[in-house]
């Protein structure tokens, strides 16, 4: 058995959201099937007020084990580093985020916002919002770089914007089932099971990124959504082509652009004016590459691709 | 007399999405007054100011 305490701080339920649509497994077999005590949810714990509070103080006091605490949203520190813009059960969030962590056995963050900070802490950060253990790239965030829950390790990133929901329910199966030696993290502690492939790795447009044939339209089905409408597929760590959301799609299946949401920069270029849905580009070479791509690979590369694609690469290949 | 005004503060109140805090005050077993706080700023619409919205 292992209890499991779920918290919100600046967030939108998204993660919540997406949690309670898992499938493999679900977060009922969480419960039936895996041993996992859920002490308390946003959307689903019964306690209210003082009743809540009385089991967080039974938590951050050690006479009830916290095994795993998961974090959605992120910690709020506005106005003046104080918090109050977010308080939760009679005092700012972040007082309960720090007391919580310090005697939970693992600390997962769910989301952009408790990984990094996500859309709160884009610029200008109204709230002063940190992720857990990181403020975008920078290591450190809420809890400090040197943070280690009880069984020592960092905070355990699950980022996505939202997150997938079986990245969430496989990552605490592991956990609650001692399986962690199986978890290893990347530099932004992720778990590599998820996060070492890129969102390319299974894209259905993989031949038009190799011919250079671009989309130049949403739900286009022929063509490459990389070289004109932003796609941060090649440079971007996640399985959504290979573990696919609700089971049959992606956003690049369905003709969207991947907008790189598992990784600590999203947003991407604060949302300035023009740089959504839009490849960035200096003298027509885009100014992100295909992850370790180099401009002169790069201009190599679509030369060939251009000289050698087909007529049929043009056309809709999907129609009867 | 008035019987005593009972003051009830739930903090926080569940199965809502963002933080939210309730007070009522209690009179006669009657409900007389009653408060709700939001508990979460996030200034999303400072955030979305210049952002062009066809993006």
């Amino acid at each position: 058995m292992a209890n499991l305490l779920w918290l919100q701080g600046g967030a939108c339920s998204g993660n919540t959201m997406s949690f309670l649509n898992a499938e493999e497994p679900s977060a009922c077999d969480l419960v039936t099937d895996f041993g996992i005590n859920v002490l308390w949810h946003p959307s689903l714990g019964v306690e209210l007020g003082d009743n809540l509070r009385r089991l967080l103080e039974s938590l951050t006091s050690g006479k009830l084990a916290l095994d795993i605490f998961v974090f959605e949203g992120t910690v709020v520190n506005a106005p003046n580093g104080t918090g109050e813009w977010n308080r939760f059960c009679g005092r700012p969030m972040k007082d309960w985020v720090k007391d919580l962590s310090a005697v939970a056995g693992f600390t997962v963050a769910v989301g952009d916002c408790a990984t990094w900070g996500g859309i709160p802490a884009t610029a200008p950060n109204p709230s002063d919002s940190t992720g857990l253990q990181f403020l975008k790239r920078a290591n450190g965030g809420a809890l400090g770089a040197a943070y280690r829950s009880k069984a020592g390790l960092p905070v355990i990133n699950i980022p996505g914007c939202p997150a997938h929901p079986d990245w969430i329910t496989q990552i605490v199966v592991a956990v609650a089932t001692g399986r962690t030696a199986d978890i290893t993290l990347d530099e932004f502690q992720r778990p590599k099971t998820f996060f070492q492939s890129f969102t390319q790795t299974g894209c259905t447009r993989n031949m038009h990124f190799a011919y250079k044939v671009s989309a130049t339209e949403f739900g286009q089905r022929k063509g490459c959504l990389f070289y004109d409408l932003g796609c941060r597929g090649p440079m971007t760590h996640s399985p959504c082509n290979r573990i696919l959301w609700n089971r049959q799609s992606s956003k690049t299946r369905a003709g969207m652009p991947c907008m790189g949401c598992t990784e600590p920069e999203f947003p991407f270029f604060d949302l300035a004016p023009g740089t959504v849905f839009k490849t960035q580009t200096v003298m027509g070479v885009p100014k992100d590459m295909p992850s370790g791509v180099d401009k002169k690979g790069y201009l190599a590369l679509t030369a060939a691709a251009k000289n050698a694609a087909p007529k049929w690469a043009e056309e809709d290949i999907f129609v009867v | 007399m008035s019987a005593q005004i009972q003051t009830l503060d739930i903090s926080p109140v569940g199965r809502v999405e963002g933080d939210l805090d309730v007070r009522v005050e209690i009179q006669d077993g009657v409900v007389t007054n009653a408060w709700t706080q939001a508990e979460l700023f996030r200034g999303f619409e400072v955030i979305l100011r210049d952002k062009d919205p066809q993006a």
